[in-house]
Formats: C-alpha cells, sequence, structure tokens
C-alpha cells in the first residue's frame, strides 16, 4: 500500500562543495539546475520512475510549475507523458499493464513509450 | 539473493559514442546471462579523482548489443563481491565487466532508457539510489534488456575523458 507520492522516489545526490562544478551552460546542457550544482553547491533531489512511460527521471527542486499527477494510478508522471494523456483517443495504461498484455503474445507494442499502440497480432 | 557491489577504481572514462561498441577500460558494464535472469540495479557512486576541472557526462545506458567475451575483473583496478560475506553464490553469475574482446554497444533508442549521472570530476561526487520498486533492472540475456554500463557519453557534451572511481550495487535473483 502506498502511503505517501513520496513513497515511490529515489534520490540523486550531487556533491560539488570541493569542485569547481557545473557553468549555467554545462548544467543546462546536461539537464540539471543551473543554481545547484555550480562551484560549492551541493544537490540533494528525488527521482521519479513514471508509471506510464517506464523512464526515470529526476525531480528539479528548483521547479515552479505544478508536478502532473496521475489520478488512475495516484502516482506523479513525467511531463512527456502528460503531455500525450491531454490528447484525444488517448487510453490509459500503465508499464505493468503494458508489459503484461505484450508479454501474453496476443499483442505487440508500437508507437512512442508515452503513448504506445498496442497492436492485435 | 544477495546484493553485490561491482568497483572500478583509476579508471579513465574517455567519451563513448552512442550506437558503437565501448573501448576497453573505459566503462562498467553488467550483462545478466540467462533467459530468466532479473537484476536490480540499486545504487551508482561515482567520486571524481580529476586533478583539474573536467565535465564527465556520464550515463547509465542500455547495450543495444551485448557485450561479447568479456575479460575477467583485475583486482588492481575493479572487483566484485557480495556484501555479505556468507553469501551464496548464484548459479549463473553476473557478467561484469571493464574490458571485453568487443565492448558494450551503448544504445542511441529513444525507448532505451539513459540514466544521467553527469559531474564534474574535479571532486564531485554523485550518487543516485533507487526507491523500492523502482529499481534499474537486467533481465534474460538479449538486447537491449540484458546489459547495460556505465560511461561518459560523447553525446553529453562533457570533456573528452574524465577520471574517477566509481561503485554499481546490485542484487541478482
Amino acid at each position: 500500500m502506498t502511503f505517501l507520492k513520496t513513497s515511490h522516489d529515489g534520490e540523486i545526490f550531487l556533491d560539488h562543495s570541493a569542485s569547481p562544478g557545473f557553468t549555467p551552460e554545462q548544467a543546462r546542457r546536461l539537464g540539471m539546475p543551473a543554481e545547484m550544482v555550480g562551484e560549492g553547491k551541493r544537490m540533494h533531489a528525488p527521482t521519479l520512475g513514471c508509471p506510464h512511460c517506464g523512464s526515470h527521471i529526476m525531480l528539479n527542486p528548483m521547479r515552479k510549475r505544478p508536478r502532473a499527477h496521475c489520478y488512475q494510478c495516484n502516482m506523479y508522471i513525467c511531463d512527456l507523458c502528460d503531455g500525450v494523456r491531454h490528447e484525444s483517443g488517448y487510453v490509459h495504461r500503465t508499464m505493468n499493464q503494458i508489459r503484461e498484455l505484450v508479454q501474453s503474445g496476443k499483442f505487440e507494442m508500437k508507437g512512442t513509450m508515452s503513448r504506445p499502440l498496442l497492436v492485435p497480432k | 539473493m544477495a546484493k553485490r557491489v561491482f568497483e572500478s577504481f583509476g579508471l579513465t572514462f574517455n567519451q563513448q559514442a552512442l550506437n558503437v561498441a565501448a573501448t576497453s577500460s573505459q566503462y562498467m558494464s553488467l550483462r545478466s546471462n540467462l533467459a530468466s535472469q532479473l537484476v536490480d540495479i540499486l545504487e551508482i557512486l561515482i567520486s571524481g579523482t580529476a586533478s583539474a576541472s573536467q565535465i564527465g557526462a556520464f550515463a547509465f545506458c542500455r547495450a543495444s548489443t551485448n557485450a561479447a567475451t568479456e575479460t575477467a575483473l583485475s583486482t588492481a583496478s575493479a572487483s566484485d563481491g557480495a556484501l555479505y560475506p556468507g553469501a551464496t553464490a548464484i548459479g549463473t553469475v553476473i557478467i561484469s565487466a571493464i574490458a571485453a574482446t568487443t565492448g558494450p554497444t551503448l544504445s542511441q533508442a529513444i525507448t532505451d532508457a539513459k540514466l544521467n549521472l553527469g559531474l564534474n570530476t574535479f571532486g564531485g561526487i554523485i550518487r543516485w539510489n533507487a526507491a523500492p520498486t523502482q529499481q534499474w533492472q537486467l533481465l534474460g540475456s538479449t538486447a537491449p534488456g540484458a546489459n547495460s554500463a556505465l560511461a561518459n557519453l560523447t553525446a553529453g557534451g562533457g570533456s573528452t575523458s574524465a577520471n574517477a572511481n566509481a561503485h554499481i550495487m546490485y542484487e541478482p535473483y
């Protein structure tokens, strides 16, 4: 049973307290918040496995926009999957459900990880 | 089964291109070796040992082609052992390697996961821990699920080489 949404959090810890760290340009290129990875900085951030597409993402502690939440999974999801679920014709399926359908041998998966097309064989 | 730690000391991680077999002694590879085998990757830690600023664009990536004929680890630079001294070895062992006749081909498919572990190896340290049920997993014996590797990626836009010590904590089943 899940008590908190943060029960699913992993952790990433980046310590540049004794290092020159990243310049803002280098941080942006690596997809990290520039304010937290410079010289003398220490970043501690949760990570998230998206239940829809199965990717693993770092949750940016400097983010101000609300994080996408799926009420059917009761879990946070990544931004790509959040965009896709507002498209017409979207069918909600978690990675576990997709895996079971594919492993049944009756379907094959096409499309993208965020919007998979399950085609009957 | 028992949790294990695969570590390497003093490697120079030169940049590795995607979709090309990685060069020996510049990556850390873990490969599941049995169709029914499952491996949970629980923690990755990299501590930089460079003497000047170097951006290590490290990532843990799936391999689109498995490594072949891996070289047994040398105790001087790398090791792989159980956390619990009394642990029973698994029947078919996971292949951990930093060198091979053919290194793992780091996948460039957008549907294959990559875990970003970039840091400045001049004094920087990065550690990733997975929450329960959120582990990185290796499955079976075929690509891209069976083999994953830690490397400094050209695609990450970092320095051409990055000196670091690293460990990968994992649990095979």
